[in-house]
């Protein structure tokens, strides 16, 4: 049943992409859920060489957001290995002292989330990595061929999508806003904007204020956007001797 | 060239490695090494003696590569003398079966003689878009290639072809991600410099966003410009003087 919705889902999305759609006409909900994941991302990477989550099942209640704000935070985790690497990063059990030494500081962070396995997919153009599919499982063991190559499959069509994406739609370039695109957004503007401003308030270069950022976040165990917020509405001051 | 006999099975594996050969290149591949290696796996897998690239590009012909010097004079030869099977190959745009050369080329076929050539055939090469070329096979005596051999030069041709016609889909899909990845980078930036100015002025982000665009436009600079600017902590001076 849900192999034929996904078969149909992807032959539409193949049509889309080559209509020049975007990947803002996907729901990630219904592609987890097709994909048998109760979370899906995609990260895109900048000229920076940083990732920037784009798209995903990303709203409050879904575990997408949160997963990738650890790494993000931490700078360690799956999606990362996956983009340095250029190959498909695997774990199937986040519980075990193994994921714990691979990454220390996220695994032991999942074990404050429902996620108990992961598998991060690089998105090749040619052989350069463009970006990261991540797929995350509540449930703990072995992802079957099956799932994989659905997962690459999808991951694939999306960055075809992805590629549609007008660039003003991202860039707010011009003397428009950027055009809202539900499923598609810069998730973490919020945490860009308090750097910018934490770098004028601290008067230090953004990268530090980042830096800062990322750090009273893993120390405070807490997530990045909500202390983004919280520093742009001057509820937190990260003044050095505060 | 001959060599020793194959048995089957190894003849196809080497058939198998080259068609994966020629189908899988890096990104930036360069197509002429890759039209080079097709005429190196023709003379390696067909009974000829070797093998060359002409292209027909708005009725002009061309020769592109070859898998030998002698096989380079033979074919631009025929460019030159304006006679030829490859060239009446690429002008019909058909295949050759093997032609033995004789008065109906009286200018090239003492020269391909005298290199010992006594035959030539050619299968089509589609290329993406602008060109249609063929792939010349040329030949030192009979037995001639047989219809399952000029099968296999087509197939070899064939998927040259599209490793070359994906090369340009690759290409364009780079340009895209190039574009995106540099408008990733200026929203970035302009959400820093959003930022910066918020904290700089103490407004909200609206009023910030307006006054970075007020100032691109009256400064007729390019809005992610003059954010990489701000981000970089250098606020211009107008922006102290606006309320």
């Amino acid at each position: 049943m849900s192999r034929d919705e996904f078969t149909r889902l992807l032959k539409r999305l193949r049509q889309a992409a080559h209509d020049g759609h975007d990947l803002s006409t996907v729901s990630a909900v219904y592609a987890a859920r097709l994909l048998h994941l109760q979370a899906l991302t995609l990260n895109l990477r900048a000229e920076s060489g940083a990732l920037e989550l784009l798209w995903g099942t990303l709203a409050d209640g879904h575990l997408g957001a949160d997963l990738e704000d650890l790494q993000y935070t931490l700078g360690e985790g799956p999606t990362l290995d996956a983009a340095r690497t250029g190959e498909a990063v695997t774990e199937t059990d986040l519980t075990t002292q193994a994921a714990a030494e691979r990454w220390p500081a996220f695994t032991a962070a999942t074990h404050d989330t429902s996620a108990r396995a992961v598998i991060a997919i690089p998105l090749l153009l040619g052989v350069a990595t463009t970006g990261v599919m991540t797929g995350y499982r509540t449930t703990t063991g072995l992802f079957p061929m099956e799932q994989r190559l659905d997962l690459e499959t999808f991951a694939h069509t999306a960055l075809h999508l992805l590629l549609n994406t007008p660039p003003k739609a991202l860039a707010a370039d011009t003397d428009l806003e950027p055009v809202p695109r539900p499923d598609l957004s810069l998730h973490h503007a919020v945490v860009h904007q308090a750097a910018g401003f934490l770098s004028s308030r601290l008067d230090i270069p953004i990268a530090d204020a980042l830096l800062r950022l990322r750090a009273h976040a893993f120390s405070h165990n807490r997530r990045l956007v909500d202390v983004a917020r919280d520093v742009l509405d001057q509820r937190l001051d990260l003044t050095p001797d505060s | 060239m001959g060599g020793p006999p194959m048995h089957n099975t190894e003849r196809d594996a080497r058939i198998a490695r080259a068609v994966y050969d020629l189908a899988h290149r890096p990104a930036d591949f360069d197509p002429l090494e890759l039209l080079h290696d097709l005429t190196s796996q023709a003379v390696e897998l067909l009974p000829v003696r070797s093998a060359s690239i002409t292209v027909l590009d708005n009725d002009r012909i061309s020769y592109i590569t070859a898998s030998d010097e002698m096989t380079r004079e033979l074919t631009e030869d025929q460019v030159e003398l304006n006679e030829g099977p490859c060239l009446d190959s690429a002008r019909t745009r058909k295949a050759l079966v093997p032609t033995e050369l004789d008065e109906r080329w009286p200018n090239f076929a003492p020269r391909a003689h005298a290199a010992g050539i006594t035959a030539i055939a050619a299968v089509s090469l589609r290329l993406p878009q602008m060109l249609l070329g063929a792939l010349n096979l040329l030949m030192t005596q009979p037995p001639y290639m047989g219809t399952s051999d000029m099968e296999l030069a087509q197939t070899l041709a064939d998927t040259t072809g599209s490793t070359l016609a994906h090369r340009h889909e690759l290409a364009d899909k780079n340009i895209l991600l190039a574009q995106l990845r540099t408008a990733l980078d200026s929203r970035v930036t302009i959400e820093q410099a959003k930022g910066m100015l918020a904290g700089r002025f103490d407004i909200d982000m609206d009023e910030a966003f307006t006054r970075l665009r007020h100032h691109a436009r009256s400064q007729r600079r390019k809005l992610s410009d003059l954010a990489a600017q701000i981000a970089r902590g250098n606020v211009p001076s107008e922006f102290y003087s606006v309320r």
